[in-house]
């Protein structure tokens, strides 16, 4: 049934009230996370990884197995130039074959990194849907630190492939692996939330984050063990909110002592911090977001 | 009683003029004291209401604010001031298959448009053979996207967002893909959603399908409501605004094609209005130096509802043109102007070795007046057609040959 217009014209006041009135308006700086309507659209998610997982090695030549290929290049290059030229051992007492130590480490940083550079331009890349659609938009950056657990868990093939060669097996830690992974996901998206609110602005991050990576990568016991650094450094180290996730997955796939709590503690607190001030700044940006991308 | 879909108080939005500035010049700039970019009001204080089950077109040039609207009301964009309360779910169909991704299965990608326009996963279960048997696409709803033909891919994009079920339904120019027959089919399933009790706002440059939806409208211009009513007395008071001078300058268009090797300044009308049954002559003058090539021009010809009527080109008269002077014009002559009195608008292109050179849609209104082209001093009336074409009639009895002849004929 169609309505008049003088009839809807004499309707000044009183929107509808058999169904749900939202009011649109410009929103007050903090905007709290919408967890009603996230849950609404919780499938999204699924899509979104669902859809980079499939794209992501589109019109390669080597496909998915990339994911296996940048590990072991790298755990090649540590090996003879950390492990065999400048003859780094994994510490006293430790009787593992350095190529083996570095591996664990390797694969956590290989996920960082990727997760990282993925979610920092995550909005950038996703524009198109972004300026045409409304959903909520935290689920890009989400997806984007997820779908390289797909890699993650391809990369676990090289280690499987380094234990039989060096013929050993895994520790039963390895159940808690998941649980390092997951802390190390926390911590890029805290990270991811921040960087790529700010990309939506500015686009240094597509430059700054690869690199900023690079160079986060050395301030890691990734090439080299905690105890190499001398004590008032090492304390800084623990801070790193990466180098609980390294001493995590040495522990629990080669049943190496894991080190200071306190690092884990600080992980843990730093990417609590960076989620929930990441989220206020990824709503405060959500307001003009579109009007930038 | 009637109640309200949405009731918009005082709406507007701001954008920043130009790009954003560098830290660097920014620092630079504020150190400097000079005053910052500019800002522009898209739209400017829109109040008004909108019933339950109506639907709406809104019309308006380019600029006018249409999109910045829906946008706003499809919660993609905020507001700068004022508000809008809107009554239910609202679902935006601003481009056919958003998000659609070609490595994704056809099944896949309806399940991610589906979520990405706010439908539950059970609700998509429940319609998608409905999706499916719109598009037509059945047999292939397995592969990859990527394989579709374009016409798959539009079709099985509008199917998704037509089987929403969205209290409030907004169209922005959707219409203009696919092909004929599917956007037949695309229409008539908005008008079904609007029977069904739903709002919809349409945004079209199609004035045919505007006025055929919906049966009230509201004209933006530079931000601003000015005018709202039933949508034929809206669309009239539209074309009027259009510039209708004999002389239009379009240096100032914005919305052009081309790389700009020429540009057309000016469309001059031979001198005044043409009445119809003239010759008619239609200067397209120019800037530029494009120096020589192989020129190919053309003029389009619109109806009041845009609808196209004829086009004049020289790849079909083989005209041809290679040298062209420094700031020239062209001339299209159309002799006996077969067009019935009223407004018409143009659209004029050039394209030089193969490239658009310059491409205004819409450039200028053609007034057409009174005149006598059958040379009887009459002319049919309004209602028969826009069109005159030359005819004769004639009688005679029926005799044997001619009959014989229309037996043989079958």
């Amino acid at each position: 049934m169609q309505a008049t217009e003088p009839q809807a014209a004499a309707l000044t006041q009183a929107v509808a009230h058999a169904k749900a009135v939202r009011r649109i308006e410009a929103s007050p700086w903090l905007v709290p996370v919408d967890v009603r309507e996230l849950w609404r659209y919780r499938d999204l998610l699924r899509f979104f990884v669902l859809r980079d997982v499939k794209s992501r090695y589109r019109q390669t030549y080597l496909g998915p197995s990339w994911a296996i290929l940048r590990p072991l290049v790298t755990i090649v290059v540590f090996s003879a130039i950390f492990g065999g030229l400048a003859g780094l051992s994994p510490g006293k007492n430790v009787h593992i074959p350095y190529a083996l130590w570095v591996t664990p480490a390797v694969l956590a940083f290989t996920y960082v990194s990727t997760a990282l550079t993925s979610t920092s331009t995550s909005l950038v890349q996703n524009s198109s849907l972004i300026t045409r659609v409304y959903f909520p938009r935290l689920y890009v950056p989400i997806a984007a630190t997820i779908t390289p657990i797909v890699d993650f868990v391809l990369g676990m093939l090289v280690l499987l492939g380094l234990f039989v060669y060096f013929h050993r097996a895994p520790s039963w830690h390895i159940v808690f692996l998941p649980a390092f992974l997951g802390l190390a996901t926390l911590v890029v998206v805290g990270l991811g939330l921040w960087l790529s609110s700010f990309t939506a602005r500015y686009r240094d991050a597509i430059f700054g984050v690869p690199f900023f990576v690079q160079v986060w990568q050395y301030a890691t016991p990734v090439i080299y063990p905690a105890s190499l650094v001398p004590q008032p450094y090492r304390r800084l180290l623990d801070l790193n909110p990466f180098t609980a996730v390294v001493n995590g997955f040495r522990w629990s796939l080669l049943g190496l002592p894991f080190g200071s709590l306190v690092a884990l503690a600080a992980s843990l607190s730093i990417a609590v911090g960076l989620i929930v001030t990441g989220l206020f700044f990824f709503r405060y940006t959500e307001r003009h977001m579109v009007d930038m991308l | 009683m009637t109640q309200l879909a949405i009731s918009a108080h005082g709406l507007g939005k701001r954008y920043r003029l130009g790009r954003l500035e560098s830290g660097f010049r920014r620092a630079r700039r504020v150190v400097g004291r000079r005053p910052g970019p500019g800002h522009l009001w898209a739209l400017r204080d829109l109040t008004f209401d909108v019933a339950q089950g109506a639907s709406l077109a809104i019309v308006g040039g380019n600029g006018a604010g249409k999109s910045t609207l829906l946008k706003i009301l499809a919660k993609i964009t905020e507001p700068t001031t004022g508000y809008a309360d809107v009554a239910g779910r609202v679902a935006a169909l601003v481009e056919v298959g958003t998000g659609f991704n070609p490595e994704l299965t056809g099944r896949e990608n309806v399940y991610l448009n589906g979520t990405l326009l706010g439908m539950s996963r059970t609700e998509i279960d429940r319609r998608l053979d409905e999706i499916v048997a719109f598009a037509g696409v059945d047999q292939h709803l397995d592969k990859p996207v990527k394989w579709y033909s374009s016409g798959m891919y539009v079709r099985l994009g509008f199917a998704v967002a037509a089987h929403l079920e969205p209290d409030i339904l907004i169209v922005d120019e959707v219409l203009s893909v696919g092909d004929l027959a599917f956007q037949q089919k695309c229409l008539g399933r908005m008008d079904e959603v609007a029977q069904g009790g739903r709002t919809v706002l349409f945004v079209s440059h199609n004035l045919a399908a505007v006025s055929a939806l919906c049966p009230t409208a509201m004209y933006l211009r530079d931000g601003q409501i000015a005018s709202r009513g039933p949508t034929r007395e809206v669309i009239d008071r539209y074309v009027d605004n259009v510039k209708s001078s004999a002389h239009v300058d379009v240096r100032d268009r914005l919305d052009r094609q081309g790389d700009g090797r020429l540009q057309f300044a000016e469309i001059r009308v031979g001198n005044g209005v043409v009445r119809t049954g003239d010759d008619c002559e239609i200067s397209l003058v120019y800037n530029g130096t494009p120096g020589s090539g192989n020129v190919r021009l053309a003029l389009a010809v619109y109806g009041a509802l845009v609808e196209p009527l004829f086009h004049c080109s020289t790849d079909v008269t083989g005209d041809a043109i290679t040298e062209l002077a420094t700031n020239g014009v062209f001339t299209c002559t159309i002799p006996r102007l077969p067009l019935a009195p009223g407004h018409y608008t143009l659209s004029v292109f050039c394209e030089i070795d193969g490239k658009i050179a310059d491409w205004v849609q819409h450039a200028a209104v053609l007034e057409v007046g009174e005149g006598d082209f059958f040379g009887s001093g009459h002319l049919p009336s309004e209602a028969h057609g826009t069109f005159y074409v030359d005819h004769r009639w004639s009688s005679e009895p029926a005799t044997v040959t001619s009959l014989r002849l229309r037996q043989s004929a079958l």
